[in-house]
């Protein structure tokens, strides 16, 4: 946006429509302006527009059976045309994170659209073919506009598909044209691969997401409950779970160590991931007994919400922690990710809580438009008061 | 610059305009071709769910039997007598054939699974245990099919869904 303005007033200025101060001062303040709308803003605008866009999912999942075979290809296709349009745009304005962001959601939207055709047209096939076409379909767009996240999801879902699919179909003995298809996909994803592995970040940036995927696989510990992950040999034997858990509260320990010493992010954010490992731990050590309890004193009509919403509820606290811990800290990325698993977290809440897909959807809209107004009174809170602001 | 813009596009279009032609395809394929209903059997009353598919056989009688040691391709000859052929050619005066393979004794077609929506799969899987339900299909001269829907009783599914449930409100799971 900024590239476009830019070269609109150096064709101005060139024209003699104005002079370089002037130039130089509408730049200021366009930055200025940039600036003010920060990027956890429009992250908990993205958040708003995630939980409401779930929540049209949900409506349109709520009945899908009465709408018409055509109707769902023909609306799976258009949205996904959608989609590739916001992407094509994103990439002529040069807006790298739009541009993979609507890039992944293309991918995605692909992937959907195999299922629907799958489904509406009960073709057969395996899982593995169905992955391989999606690989090849999308090949070209990731290669020719993708950055590093769309490029790694094309590399680590296509390469085994297309991998496994060759090999199911008898490549090289037979090179049937599928095979031969999937071959010269192959050289595609090495050149993918290729991109992948030279974007390596600094080590600091894997302490910060090791933080996070050892809170992301105890959330998953958490969500799979006292049978999740084998970890629990004995349901009643507390004591014993936590020692057979005891790679995992190593991890955590290591976790809260390394944030804990990382000088280089502020206090702030350094305490809010601190507190998301904390609330995780409270959840992996005393989560059940907890809702144990709470259902003694509830009585049975209790035990719905509780047992269903308490571990919900926990990984959004968690997630939700890690978000500000990542805002504080100035890390965009891992910010719009703990955002976007709040958002798909609420999902699960909404429908464990109706155990009603339409019911849900509409909560899911309704809530959406509440962070949206929430975000859109943070955004007139922060927006300049006018005039001039970058100065001469 | 441009040219790597329109390609983009083009890339972008691609998967669309692949996924549209096969839609369009599968759609004519089941708008034409003879119309076959065949009744279907649940040969493990533990696995007619698979997912959200409904695993069956599909019961062409006597003929859908291979013969003791025929395996792989082989074909159903539908129309005028129902007779399996072992093989990928159809026997003279066969008007209309389903292709398929001979798998552990029976007539396979690969149309065996059908996605039905996770909500009704309970109520179809009873119906295919008491012997109601059958696949109704196009069949094409070149001895392909596609599968249009089942029929309970005769009646589409859900038809029947509709009339045994009329005030079922859609949304609930």
């Amino acid at each position: 946006m900024q590239g476009r303005l830019e070269r609109k007033l150096a064709r101005w200025e060139a024209a003699g429509l104005i002079e370089p101060a002037q130039r130089e001062r509408i730049l200021a303040w366009e930055r200025a302006r940039g600036r003010s709308e920060s990027w956890t803003q429009v992250g908990v605008i993205a958040l708003g527009a995630g939980i409401a866009g779930l929540g049209v999912i949900s409506l349109v999942a709520a009945n899908w059976e009465r709408i018409p075979d055509l109707a769902k290809v023909a609306g799976s296709l258009l949205l996904t045309t959608m989609i590739g349009a916001a992407a094509w745009e994103a990439g002529r304005r040069g807006a790298g994170r739009w541009r993979d962001g609507a890039l992944v959601l293309f991918q995605l939207a692909v992937a959907a659209d195999i299922g629907v055709l799958g489904q509406v047209y009960h073709l057969r096939g395996t899982l593995t073919d169905a992955l391989a076409l999606w690989a090849v379909l999308v090949a070209p767009a990731t290669h020719l506009l993708g950055g590093t996240v769309p490029r790694a999801l094309l590399v680590l879902v296509g390469l085994p598909a297309v991998s496994a699919a060759a090999v199911d179909h008898g490549a090289p003995a037979e090179l049937r044209p599928r095979a031969l298809g999937a071959l010269a996909l192959l050289a595609l994803l090495g050149t993918a691969a290729r991109f992948v592995s030279e974007a390596r970040p600094a080590f600091g940036g894997y302490r910060w997401a090791g933080a996070f995927w050892m809170a992301a696989a105890g959330v998953l510990a958490v969500w799979w409950g006292e049978k999740g992950l084998g970890l629990r040999a004995d349901g009643a034997d507390a004591a014993g779970w936590l020692a057979a858990a005891w790679p995992l509260w190593a991890a955590g320990v290591l976790a809260a160590l390394a944030v804990a010493t990382a000088r280089a992010w502020p206090v702030r954010a350094r305490l809010a991931v601190l507190a998301a490992l904390a609330v995780l731990a409270a959840e992996l050590a005393f989560g059940t007994g907890w809702r144990e309890a709470a259902t003694a004193i509830k009585g049975s009509e209790g035990v719905f919400l509780v047992r269903k919403f308490a571990p919900a509820l926990v990984s959004v606290a968690v997630y939700g922690l890690y978000a500000a811990g990542a805002a504080f800290a100035g890390r965009r990325a891992d910010f719009g990710l703990a955002l976007a698993l709040v958002a798909v977290r609420f999902v699960g809440i909404y429908v464990d809580a109706t155990g009603n897909l339409a019911l849900a959807g509409i909560l899911m809209v309704t809530s959406g438009a509440a962070v949206l107004a929430l975000a859109r009174g943070l955004r007139r809170r922060a927006a300049p008061q006018g005039g001039a602001g970058g100065g001469t | 610059m441009t040219a790597r813009r329109w390609l983009a596009a083009a890339a972008l279009a691609l998967p669309v305009a692949v996924l549209a032609v096969k839609a369009g395809w599968h759609e004519r394929a089941r708008r034409v071709g003879a119309l076959v209903d065949v009744p279907v059997r649940g040969y493990d009353p533990r696995h007619l769910l698979a997912g959200q598919y409904l695993a069956f056989r599909l019961d062409f009688g006597p003929a859908g039997r291979c013969p003791e040691g025929v395996r792989g391709e082989a074909l159903i000859c539908l129309r005028p007598t129902r007779k399996l052929v072992p093989g990928e050619r159809p026997p003279p005066g066969c008007a209309l054939h389903l292709r398929g393979r001979c798998r552990y004794g029976f007539f396979v077609t690969g149309l065996e699974r059908h996605f039905v929506p996770e909500r009704r799969a309970a109520l179809l899987g009873r119906l295919v245990r008491e012997r109601r339900v059958a696949l109704r299909l196009r069949v094409h001269p070149d001895g392909s099919a596609s599968p249009v829907t089942l029929l309970v009783d005769g009646v589409p599914w859900k038809e029947y869904v509709r009339r045994a449930e009329p005030s079922a409100p859609a949304g609930r799971r």
